[in-house]
């Protein structure tokens, strides 16, 4: 039978939890608010401002997709020559 | 089984990208997307395993792999200077992927929002006391066009502990300058 990427990567974030981690995450900001109440509106605009902009990233089926583009790229070649400097590495 | 899948797709990601390359080219193709940068910040670390948690400044390094705009692979390394002495000193190594959520592909902004997921490492005096698959979002801010090589991030990663240890929750905020 073919390896199927699309197939292999459902499983891959289906099982690490995709959804348990955003749930641990809402967790965590709700203690944070909890813990320190002079930065909870802070904190609230900061959730507010991350929901909106992560729409999307815990639908397993279409963060698959995403990811599954970024691997045909890479492995296509096609994912430019000079990739953007990266900023996520803390 | 977590941490193996998530070996497993950080490993094919590279295996498929040099098992068509000479030396030469995979030298050429790693020179051009390898990236050193270094942070300071601050450091918090929830309790596990019945340790206290643990608080302080720290210094960090990270070596990254740029394989496509939305998509890196780094490995870093931090240590931390904990506020009260008597609680060690912390170390974390991790190896992971970096997916940028946001802004969208093509999008320009100095504000962007990234998912990982990876291995660490993590101890007081070594990193061997807890070993951990874990996952986080990282928020960042350029600033550019003044400053484009200098960056503030606020991390938050949680760690799914090996067996034997409490899973566990690490946050940091840094400047950070590649």
């Amino acid at each position: 039978m073919a390896f199927d990427l699309l197939k292999f990567l459902t499983m891959v974030l289906g099982g690490f939890g995709i959804a348990g981690l955003e749930a641990e995450a809402q967790k965590q900001l709700e203690k944070i608010k909890a813990d320190y109440p002079d930065v909870s509106d802070q904190v609230s605009a900061l959730e507010s401002w991350l929901t909106d902009k992560l729409a999307g990233t815990t639908d397993v089926a279409k963060m698959t997709a995403t990811i599954r583009g970024i691997a045909m790229d890479i492995v296509n070649g096609t994912a430019g020559i000079d990739p953007q400097a990266w900023q996520g590495s803390v | 089984m977590k941490r193996t899948f998530i070996a497993i797709a950080l490993l094919s990601v590279l295996a498929a990208t040099f098992s068509s390359m000479a030396f030469a080219d995979a030298m050429s193709y790693l020179s051009a997307r390898t990236q050193f940068s270094g942070n300071a910040g601050y450091l918090w670390v929830t309790p596990n395993s019945g340790a206290p948690n643990w608080q302080g400044p720290d210094l960090g390094g990270a070596l990254t792999v740029s394989l496509h705009p939305q998509f890196a692979i780094y490995g870093s390394y931090d240590h931390g200077f904990p506020v009260a002495g008597s609680n060690g000193q912390f170390n974390i190594v991790r190896v992971a992927g970096s997916y940028k959520a946001w802004p969208a592909l093509g999008v320009e902004s100095s504000n962007s929002v990234f998912v990982n997921a990876g291995r660490g490492w993590f101890g007081r005096s070594n990193i061997r006391a807890v070993r951990s698959t874990d996952a986080g979002i990282v928020v960042s801010h350029l600033f550019k066009p003044e400053y484009p090589s200098m960056a503030v991030a606020l991390a938050w990663s949680h760690a799914f502990a090996d067996e034997g240890a409490g899973d566990f929750d690490f946050v940091k905020l840094c400047l950070n300058v590649h």
